[in-house]
């Protein structure tokens, strides 16, 4: 049965006209199976295990997610460096939630592709305890008939790191929500998000920083190519609970549009409830520099080639991130499809 | 133009801006193949503007006149084009590019001007020679383009592209600006190995004596305000260091 889910809802809302305090989205649930969705784990650093409860985080994608996911979750915990994948063969929904232990170090890289018109879901909460430092790096290569939802919830203690990576290339339509928790004090949070969306994508995205805890940090980037008549709405939260005295939290965003039919939607927020804290925004949206397609122009590109090399190299700095060569010869060759 | 004339400028004058705002004011200037060329001038005198000019720089409006390289019509060729016949221009301000190295960016490049696919090994010793001219530390080549460089190893990088790249004719703007007495010795050696080694044409913007010290200069002229107010051999050069360019503004 088809129903109206209300999505990425801003936590503070505009004018309603504007069309930027969160989207409608119909899904039709009966045709989401948990069975469509595959976890192949590859390495010895994360194991599934059921021994570990703790209260979930709540969602930035707002209440109505909670209607879609199924009630059991997958529990895992890292121990040291994995690469998971995500294969959706069909809509479904996946929900995990994932341990990082006192003192532990690694890092997870996630692809999630496959297909699924009606939904695919995957909402993961992470829970790092004190001193843990996690680098997660999510890669989102779905085909692009997909509607994904993506569901990103973390609760950081106290002088726990986590740092999120992120890439979406693929999907049709994309709500990715994040809701990062600072509970514990001198928790710190870097987030850096890349997308490159060509014909009609869209992307519509939701990121919070919650800082609970005193001496809290949080950076949020996003940055991105638009080309065709691709669309993408960026809300960021920096949200300065009471009492996160001496927080840190800076949002910046980056967008390069290389078509006059694309559509870019910013909404920074900054929330204080707490006065001895420090936010900061910032925001480049336009063109590639004439400077720096002349100066690529004078060692022999033509512009075209320039403007490909210089967005090549933005995504270069992500894959080169990526131990796994073959996933990074996969994205290289998405990125050079895109932009031929 | 003489056979052994390599470019050749007549009567240019650009304009930037909106407002058209005058900048080169009927220049004219002739250079000869393998020769060494100055360009000195007060700020704002337009000599940034000339280099940029011969390299289709796109802020800058050609009112009229015409930019000859090896006989063939340049004024309207892109700069890409322009590059493959065989200019290059050294940027006071280089840029950076982050995302990719400047080795493989240095491979990229040649293999557009060459329109060949050149080997990794093949581009590897090309590479190491170059770097050796001017005493480059290898690790530079493997960091992003210009990324977190000083502005003397920019400076460097930029005479590392130009012993690489091997143009044949090469425009200089500032190299020596911002550089240490070390830096411009060695960057002074690079520039000229190009020219000895490669029989390299040099147009080379300049407020510094020393730069020039290993190489062996044709001519100088001074521009003052977009017009070229004299031109002469080496000796205008120790003239200009006495006595500065007071008498060629008031002229």
């Amino acid at each position: 049965m088809t129903e109206k889910y209300m999505i990425n809802t801003s936590p503070v809302l505009t004018f309603a006209k504007l069309g930027m305090n969160g989207d409608t989205v119909r899904i039709n649930t009966s045709k989401i199976r948990k069975e469509n969705v595959e976890q192949y784990i590859f390495g010895n650093g994360i194991i599934a295990n059921n021994d570990y409860e703790e209260l979930l985080p709540v969602s930035a994608s707002g209440e109505d997610i909670n209607k879609l996911l199924s009630p059991d979750s997958r529990l895992m915990t890292v121990k040291g460096d994995a690469e998971v994948t995500l294969s959706f063969t069909g809509s479904g929904v996946v929900q995990r939630v994932i341990r990082v232990a006192r003192g532990v170090e690694a890092t997870l890289v996630e692809v999630v592709r496959g297909s699924a018109t009606d939904a695919a879901i995957n909402s993961t909460s992470y829970i790092l305890e004190e001193n843990a430092r996690l680098k997660l790096i999510r890669i989102q290569l779905l085909e692009k008939d997909t509607l994904y939802i993506d569901d990103l919830r973390a609760k950081l203690l106290a002088d726990s790191y986590l740092e999120v990576v992120r890439l979406d290339m693929g999907s049709k339509m994309s709500y990715i929500a994040s809701n990062v928790s600072l509970d514990g004090k001198n928790a710190e949070y870097l987030a850096h998000g890349d997308y490159l969306l060509n014909g009609s994508q869209r992307l519509d995205i939701n990121m919070i920083a919650d800082h609970i805890a005193p001496n809290t940090k949080s950076d949020m980037r996003c940055d991105g190519v638009l080309l065709d008549s691709a669309s993408k709405i960026f809300r960021g939260v920096l949200d300065f609970k009471s009492g996160c005295k001496g927080a840190k939290g800076a949002e910046n965003e980056e967008v390069i549009l290389l078509s006059p039919d694309v559509d870019n939607q910013s909404v920074p927020i900054i929330l204080c409830g707490e006065e001895d804290v420090e936010g900061n925004h910032g925001a480049s949206v336009g063109k590639i520099s004439d400077e720096i397609i002349y100066y690529l122009m004078t060692r022999g590109f033509d512009e075209d080639s320039a403007i490909r090399l210089i967005i090549r190299s933005k995504f270069n700095t992500l894959t080169e991130q990526l131990a796994n060569k073959e996933l990074r010869r996969v994205i290289n060759k998405l990125v050079d499809g895109v932009l031929s | 133009m003489s056979n052994n004339t390599i470019l050749e400028i007549k009567n240019l004058s650009t304009t930037v801006g909106e407002e058209k705002t005058p900048i080169l004011r009927n220049v004219d200037l002739t250079v000869g193949r393998g020769e060494t060329h100055i360009i000195m001038g007060p700020n704002g005198a337009g000599k940034s503007t000339l280099g940029f000019s011969i390299m289709g720089g796109p802020a800058y409006e050609i009112e009229s006149g015409s930019i000859i390289f090896e006989g063939e019509d340049i004024t309207d060729m892109s700069p890409d084009k322009r590059a493959m016949k065989g200019i290059y221009l050294s940027f006071q301000n280089p840029i950076e590019v982050p995302g990719i190295t400047m080795r493989s960016f240095l491979r990229s490049s040649l293999q557009q001007l060459t329109g060949k696919k050149i080997k990794f090994s093949e581009f590897n010793k090309i590479l190491e020679e170059a770097m050796e001219m001017i005493n480059m530390d290898p690790s530079y080549v493997d960091r992003d383009v210009n990324v977190g460089f000083s502005g003397g190893e920019k400076k460097k990088a930029e005479i590392l592209q130009l012993l690489v790249l091997k143009p044949k004719l090469a425009i200089l703007d500032e190299t020596d600006s911002g550089l240490d007495v070390d830096a411009v010795r060695t960057v002074s050696q690079g520039i000229s190995a190009y020219k000895k080694k490669y029989g390299g044409t040099l147009i080379i913007i300049t407020h510094n004596a020393a730069i020039l010290e290993a190489l062996d200069v044709d001519k100088t002229h001074v521009l003052v305000k977009g017009k070229i107010a004299k031109s002469g051999g080496a000796e205008l050069i120790d003239e200009i260091n006495r006595n500065g360019f007071e008498k060629y503004i008031d002229g």
